[in-house]
This record gives structure tokens, sequence and C-alpha cells, in this order.
């Protein structure tokens, strides 16, 4: 290993840390039993003091040494952390953190020595005119008297932080891997299952059964591979979520509330990409659920709810989605504000219908809407959740809202577990494949030519659900029209996000997984693209972005006035 | 117009792929080319018209061809043509491969930079003179020699308004 790969090591390793101790003065500060809270507070600043010895990281051994050294005082009852004592705490781990990314790339900014001069500075009056700035290993009082009960509490890791500080020490159960080696191998096994198919339609030609059934095995094998490497390539997504912790508590204490925020299935695992792009739009939802969704404890206790009101970001796994929701026990959505707002923006909504939830969703995710009077600096401007909108489109999930008048909203993200395989519905258009992918299709039919109706000119399809546009192909990409001189054609009836439309196509060959390869630099960014696949027999398919590429043509744009007033 | 920097690491003379565009002769540097192959289907890209011809499936990578006879201002052969000597030149620059539908790939021959002359200037309508290094002789024949990333960039350039113009 190169130096540099213990500094990467370290740098993860003390990030986990400085997670844990966040984590830690939070959980302290909402009162949970604290002995054991302050213990793993301790343990994490001696591992970091440890760790960063091991590396020679002088600074950050002096400034994990004295918040040791408070949180020692705390274990033995000398001591104790209030309410005030967390926020303190919570800088330091700040500032902690920010000396540690200093050191690591000994970045501009700030110095370290400033960093640990600041932290020093928050921690000395704490330790109650003690002296606890102990410098090195030649500890204070109370710094020697630390030392010592923890290496007999946990001799293993004192040995695993000091001599190597990747925690190498036998009996590990895990391992990390670069993420990158895992992208790499994720990209390998779509290859894999490429040549496999292919392997396949060869073997039908050979007409060998023995061939054949071996494939079948080697298939199998493969299948066990892909889902093995996909699984390893998930992140639980508690490493995103801790840090809404902090960012909730913030926002409630500058709102003036009372919250409770809970985090459940930290466990889940989700692709990196999505967790990462995820991020905003939980910031958004979050603080939107503090400020619109939760009232003030006083009305509250008006309502006759708890004060406290409770805010629950959760994730949750369903077959090959992942559910992200935050919900709140708050006033709900204002249904009577909501549609005052609209019919003041123009938009056309009867006023006395119940609002179903797709409406909801769609009125709440347009651009500029807002309920807020006022524009905080948490929310109220109106253009969050439009920004939340796109970017679950472009990752293909949905957006789904509930909301209860007085006991609360609930919005929830449903989300591919991963981005680089999807079931998708080939078809033939034009004299090539394509493909769209499967969650957007709602069926396929074979139709008679003549049982379009046309309205203002624009072919409309009768469905369950009222009439649904219909869309050649040729229209949108101009792709070759096949003049078919037969009676019946196939459609694809295909949810777009924003409507559905029915989209005539040659012919439909069915489902598949297909591994979605990005578009070559050159032509990125085709709308209505999303990427290309390599199917089994080397054909290249173009995966359709049903939502960008539908786009102004679904039934609730122009065409929908047209359509109702028909009805 | 940077012949040199084309050049510069060989003294002793760039060698030249020389190839056919219709009746015309044109060459780029060899060491900008990756591989040359026969033509295989190219799948056409929806919504995307101009000089990107569509994808091929080479070996499992996508990779975009362009049929830069229309970039360059040159007929495309009619389909009467043989075209049995069509062959496509992939290059690789940096950004990504991509490839491009010759009519005949000629030869490769070496050449000393500084018989590179500048283009006379041909008042096409065409905005790809600055994809055109500049002329040389290659066994008696005038050949033109072009810069595979500028024409990259003409290419994508005539795409954005190709598709700007599709859209709006």
């Amino acid at each position: 290993m190169k130096t540099s790969d213990y500094k990467e090591l370290f740098k993860s390793e003390a990030d986990e840390i400085l997670q844990g101790l966040e984590e830690g003065v939070m959980n302290l500060e909402r009162g949970s039993d604290r002995e054991p809270v302050i213990e793993e507070l301790f343990r994490h600043a001696h591992n970091l003091k440890g760790m960063s010895g091991a590396m020679g990281y002088d600074l950050v051994v002096e400034a994990s040494h004295a918040l040791e050294n408070i949180l020692d005082g705390c274990r033995r009852g000398t001591l104790d952390i209030d309410s005030a004592g967390t926020d303190v705490l919570l800088k330091v781990v700040d500032l902690l953190g920010a000396l540690v990314r200093w050191t690591i790339e000994e970045e501009a900014g700030p110095g370290g020595n400033e960093l640990l001069g600041e932290i020093l500075a928050l921690l000395d009056p704490m330790a109650g005119g003690n002296d606890g700035r102990c410098r090195g290993d030649q500890a204070g009082e109370d710094g020697g008297s630390a030392a010592e009960p923890e290496s007999k509490e946990t001799p293993a890791e004192e040995a695993g932080c000091a001599g190597t500080p990747a925690g190498m020490n036998s009996g590990i159960k895990s391992t990390k891997v670069d993420l990158e080696r895992l992208d790499k191998l994720m990209d390998l096994v779509g290859e894999l299952i490429i040549s496999r198919i292919r392997l396949g339609s060869l073997a039908a030609e050979a007409g060998s059964r023995r061939l054949s059934e071996e494939l079948t095995s080697s298939g199998r094998l493969i299948s066990e591979i892909q889902k093995e490497v996909m699984e390893a390539r998930l992140v639980p997504a508690g490493q995103v979520f801790h840090r809404f912790k902090r960012l909730a508590r913030e926002a409630a204490r500058e709102l003036g509330k009372n919250v409770d925020f809970r985090i459940e299935g930290s466990e889940i695992g989700l692709d990196r990409t999505v967790l990462e792009s995820m991020v905003d739009p939980l910031v958004h939802l979050i603080r939107n659920a503090i400020d619109h969704g939760v009232e003030s404890p006083e009305e509250r206790a008006c309502s006759g709810k708890n004060e406290t009101a409770s805010v629950v970001l959760s994730a949750r796994r369903e077959r090959n989605r992942v559910i992200l929701e935050v919900s709140d026990d708050g006033k709900g959505l204002d249904f009577e504000k909501i549609r005052q707002n609209i019919s003041s923006s123009g938009q056309a909504v009867d006023r006395n219908a119940e609002l179903t939830e797709e409406e909801l969703c769609r009125i709440l995710t347009a651009p500029g809407f807002s309920t807020r009077e006022n524009v905080s600096r948490y929310s109220g401007r109106g253009i969050g959740m439009n920004v939340v909108m796109k970017v679950i489109d472009s990752l293909g999930g949905s957006l789904h809202v509930k909301s209860v008048p007085g006991s609360g909203t609930s919005i929830s993200m449903h989300l591919p577990i991963n981005l680089s395989i999807i079931k998708a519905l080939l078809f033939h258009a034009g004299g090539n494949i394509h493909a769209l992918p499967i969650e957007c299709i709602k069926e396929t039919a074979r139709v008679e030519e003549g049982s379009f109706r046309t309205i203002r000119g624009r072919d409309v399809m009768e469905t369950i659900n009222g009439p649904v546009p219909v869309i050649r192909p040729g229209e949108i990409f101009g792709l070759d029209q096949e003049k078919a001189e037969i009676r019946f054609i196939k459609v694809i009836l295909a949810d777009t996000g924003e409507g559905d439309v029915c989209l005539v196509v040659n012919r439909i060959l069915g489902q598949q997984d297909v591994v979605v390869k990005s578009l070559p630099n050159m032509i990125r960014g085709i709308s209505g693209i999303s990427g290309a696949t390599i199917l089994g027999s080397g054909k290249i398919a173009f995966i359709w972005d049903p939502r960008v590429l539908f786009h102004g043509r679904s039934t609730h744009e122009s065409d929908k006035e047209t359509v109702v007033s028909q009805n | 117009m940077n012949i040199e920097e084309l050049t510069g690491r060989e003294n002793q003379g760039i060698q030249l792929v020389t190839f056919r565009l219709g009746d015309e002769s044109y060459a780029i540097p060899v060491w900008k080319v990756k591989e040359i192959i026969r033509p295989m289907k190219a799948y056409p890209i929806p919504g995307m018209a101009g000089p990107v011809e569509g994808v091929i499936n080479l070996r499992g990578e996508i990779i975009p061809v362009l049929m830069i006879h229309s970039v360059l201002g040159v007929a495309r052969p009619g389909a009467a043509r043989n075209g049995r000597k069509k062959r496509i030149i992939i290059l690789d620059t940096g950004e990504g491969g991509f490839g491009f539908v010759v009519d005949e790939v000629m030869d490769v021959s070496r050449v000393n930079p500084g018989d590179i002359r500048q283009s006379p200037e041909v008042n096409r309508d065409h905005s790809c003179e600055d994809a055109i290094l500049g002329i040389v002789q290659v066994a008696g024949n005038m050949v033109i020699c072009i810069d595979p990333a500028r024409l990259v960039s003409e290419c994508l350039s005539v795409r954005d308004l190709m598709s700007s113009c599709a859209v709006g």
C-alpha cells in the first residue's frame, strides 16, 4: 500500500467517526440514555486520536485528545453537558472535520493551527477550569487517567488503530472496495451478459442441445454474479440520511418548532448515483415538512396534539424500487389555499372538485407554486418542488403525495434501485428496434386502424380513462413511417408521467433486461433518448425517455381542454 | 492552423492515411487513427439529423459514425457506384472515439511536414475550412490534409444547428 492509500483509508474512517460523533451528540441532546452514548462518543474521539497518531497528524491528535478529555470527564461524572454544551460539541465536531480535511488535503483557507485554536478555545471552558489542554501524549491529569481504562476495554481496537490505520486486524469481516472498481465490475458483468446472449443465439443456430443446456447453467451463474455485484454496489441510505439529522435540528430550532426527527431504514441499499442525486430533493422536502407541515408548539397544543411534532425520513424497498419518504404529523396541505393559488395563477382546475393525488402532485410540482406568502430562508420560493420533480424524473422515478388535513403530509419518491440494468419493452419502429422502460408501459394492444377518433385534427384513442393522443414515431423522430396496409396496428399505451400517450409501432418484440449504456459524448444530450443498449443479436436499440419524448404531447397539455369539452 | 502541433513529434516526416471521398483525396495523420473497419450497420439516432449517420456496435462499444461528405462539402457517391471499397475509419479523439465513412482507403504515406501547403481559399458554402490543415502532394496527387479534432467540432456545430432547427 502506498501512503496515499493509507490517506484514503484514514479519510474514510475519519469521516465515519465524525459522523458517529455528530450523531452521538444529537442523541445526547435528545435525552437518550446518557451513559452508553457518552461511552461511544468517548470511543470515537479516542479512535480518531489513535488513527491520526499513526498517520502523524499531530494537530488532529491534539484536538481529538482535548475532546476525549471532556468526554472522559462526562463519563466519570465530573463534567456535565447541558443543551448549550451540545451546541458547543457540535461546533467542535464541525471544526474537527474541517481540521481533518485540512490535514489530508493541506488545502488553503484557515490554517490547521487556527482550527485547532478554535477547537481548544471552545473546549477549554467546558473542562471547568481544569486545564484540558494536553499536548500529544504528555497528557494532563484528565488525559493520563483517561488513557488507562480504555486501553483495557478495547485492546484490539487500540492495536488496530495505532498499528494499521485501516483497521486491518484479523477477524475483520468486511473490506472497503473502491467504488470505481465496483463500477468496472458492473460494466464487465454487463458485457458478460451480452456475450452470453450472443452465445445463446449461436447455439440455437447450431442446434446443439448440449451447448444450449450448458449455456443455460452459465446464464444462471452470470445472473448470480450480476445480482451480487449490484448488491455490493448499493450504498446504504444511512450514509446520506445521517446528515439530515443536523439539518432538521437546525431548521426546527430556527423556526421555533419542536420536532422529533427520526430516520428509518438507513440500512436499505440504493444505487450511488440515485442516492447522491436525492440529497438536494430530500433537503428540500425535510425543510418543507418542518416549515410548512409542522405547526408551532402552541398551535399543536391547541389542536390537542403532542407539542413535539414528528418528522420521519424513511427508506424501504419494494421489489425493484426503493421508496424514500418524508412524512410529518403536521397540519396537512391547505387544499383551499392550493385551489386559490391555482386559480390565481391561471391554471384551469375545477374549484369544487376534490383534488386527486395525481392532480395534487402535478400542481405542487408546477414551477412557481407556493402556498407561502412570505419567503423564509427555508422555503416559500416555490421553486423547490419543481426541482425535486425534475431530479426524480431524470432518475426515472415517480413522486406521490398524500395529505390529510389536520394529521399530516407524506411525500414519497419511488426510485429505481439501480440504473445500469433495466427492464424494457422492445419494439420495432422505423425499421429499427427501440426500447421503452417497462415502468412506463401501461398496456400493449392491437387495434383496428379505423378505431382512432380525430379531435381538432389530432388522432386520439379511446381508453377507459378517456381519450389519449396517438403518437406516431415519425412525428417525433422523423422515423420512416411504414405505411401498413394491414387492418390491425400495434399500439403501446405509455404513461409519460404527465399523462398517457398511445404510441403506434410496427411490431412489439417483448420485454427484456437490458444493460444501459450511456451515449457517446459526441451525441449525448439528445432529448428523448436516455441511452442505448446492445441486444443479444449485436443490434443497437435506443432507449427512449418517455417523459421528455412525449413532453407537450400528452393529454393534460393543450389537448386537455379540447378532450374534456368534447366529452 | 497548426501543422507543427500535429507533426511535432516526428522530425523525419509524418505518416498520413490517404482516403477518397467522392472524387477527392483526403488524408489524416496516422497516429490519430485507431482502426479501419469494413462498413457495418449504423443505427440511425432517432431525432438526430445532420452528419451523424448513426452508431455502430464495435465489439460492444457504441461509436458514432459521421458522414463527413456533407461536412466537407463533397457529393455523396450515388448508390450505383461501387461501394465495396467503402471503409469506416475509427479515430480516437480523447473525447471518445468516433468513425467516419470514406469511399476508399488508399494508402499510408510519409510526407515532410514542410510540404504541407496552405490550402487556397476555395469559396465553398461550408464552414469546414477550419478543419482543413493544408494540401500536400502524395504520389503525384493533390491530397487535402484534415484535422480530425476540428472536424469533430465542425460536425458538432452542424449537429447543434440541425437539432435546433429540428426542435424549433
